[in-house]
């Protein structure tokens, strides 16, 4: 008996080293297998920047707000991947599913997976999760500016506001 | 380093767990905070899509009261957990539910982050019903501590980013743009302007996770280590406004455990 729990817990920590290897070659994460590159990834400066103003005025990242400013942040680039339609996860699962002979099971996994609801309940979170903050703000708008190398405005553009429907 | 015994390092272990949980709230991460969710970002990890696939993120962002109930579980059960010491099936229990809230946290968040991991390999070592497995998952997860920081190297160096003269400028440079005016701007535009030293700090940082190498040989240098594994989180921090506190929980498998 004292053999097998032996056996058991070293099978299971090879196991996982082994798979670890794998996914590093591979140089994909699937939890609790995960790289840690560290800002290995090769970075060129990204010129755009997301903004978002509440009644006119910019949101001052400095204060501390009732929401998280990282979680606003990437999902506001979500938002931008369901507007493309979700490409990259959309492609892998089509792959992953052929691959496993699965295809019937198509649009039940990319519903579960992918952000496909009509676009404006996203927009309604946004407001949702702001609201936490600016409880009596009546104006938002998000959006993005593409800054030129001397942080020039190159580009400006609206993701979403409020309309009148909304309010 | 002095030994401390199984139950003292249960004690500790799981009071920094509590409090980082705590942490959480402030960190507005707690999943009734994200007022009620609908994005998901499962991004294209295989256990993410499980979970999504089961429905359990949905089922649990149903409404702000099921997060609520799902946030008190967790809280109230690493708190209980400080208290009652030999119920391993308690540690399960919270080991499931951390591993949940895990996955509902970065899918919810847009962002796969990697600041919770230490907890989650932690809450393992409690698992185990025998002593000498829990001793023996503490050694593992040292070298596992050893191999997050030795990989992230090997990541660089392989990348070749650790060769690029202007890696660090442009991230410091993307993560400025982001929040114009949340850090000491002098230090940071001085950063981004002179890529020359910037360098020198990228190259400075990937030597010292290269030192953890020597981790997989001896234990003689553990204290040391410890230190530079906290030097390295600080400078983080500093630099690039990072906050890798909770992961600092994987110090704990450096305290030598008694063997009776």
């Amino acid at each position: 008996m004292r053999i097998n729990n032996q056996l058991i817990f070293y099978t299971g920590i090879t196991l996982f080293v082994l798979i670890q290897c794998l996914f590093i070659y591979k140089g994909i994460e699937t939890s609790p297998f995960f790289n840690y590159g560290m800002f290995s990834e090769s970075a060129t400066k990204t010129h755009k920047k997301y903004y978002i103003k509440i009644d006119n005025k910019d949101v001052d990242w400095n204060k501390n707000y009732a929401f998280n400013k990282n979680v606003l942040l990437y999902n506001l680039e979500n938002y931008e991947f369901a507007l493309a339609g979700d490409t990259q996860v959309n492609k892998v699962a089509l792959k992953r599913l052929q691959a496993l002979h699965l295809m019937k099971h198509k649009e039940y996994t990319l519903s579960q997976i992918c952000n496909n609801q009509p676009i404006q309940i996203y927009q309604n979170w946004f407001y949702r999760y702001l609201k936490r903050e600016f409880k009596s703000a009546q104006y938002f708008e998000i959006g993005y500016t593409i800054l030129g190398n001397q942080e020039q405005i190159l580009q400006s553009k609206i993701l979403f506001k409020n309309d009148d429907e909304r309010n | 380093m002095k030994e401390i015994s199984i139950n003292r390092f249960y004690r500790i272990y799981y009071i920094l767990v509590f409090l980082f949980i705590t942490k959480l709230g402030f960190d507005k991460l707690f999943l009734h905070q994200f007022a009620e969710p609908i994005l998901i970002f499962p991004n294209i990890d295989n256990t993410y899509w499980l979970f999504h696939l089961f429905n359990i993120p949905q089922l649990i962002a149903t409404n702000y009261y099921s997060l609520l109930a799902f946030d008190i579980s967790l809280i109230s059960c690493s708190f209980i957990i400080i208290f009652i010491t030999n119920n391993r099936w308690l540690n399960r229990l919270f080991f499931i539910l951390y591993f949940i809230y895990f996955i509902c946290v970065n899918t919810f968040s847009g962002h796969h982050s990697h600041i919770l991991i230490g907890i989650l390999f932690g809450n393992f070592i409690f698992c185990f019903q025998k002593f000498e497995f829990q001793i023996k998952y503490i050694h593992f997860l040292r070298y596992y501590l050893m191999f997050i920081m030795t990989s992230a190297a090997l990541w660089k160096i392989a990348r070749g980013s650790f060769f690029d003269s202007q890696h660090l400028s442009n991230i410091l440079y993307n993560q400025n743009l982001y929040f114009s005016n949340i850090y000491p701007t002098q230090i940071l535009s001085y950063l981004i302007k002179h890529t020359s030293i910037s360098h020198a700090i990228y190259i400075a940082a990937t030597l010292l996770e290269l030192v953890f190498a020597i981790g997989f040989f001896t234990r003689k240098l553990d204290k040391q280590l410890a230190f530079l594994f906290i030097l390295f989180f600080v400078m983080d921090y500093y630099l690039m406004g990072l906050n890798f506190t909770e992961i600092g929980i994987l110090l704990i498998v450096l305290y030598p455990i008694k063997k009776y």
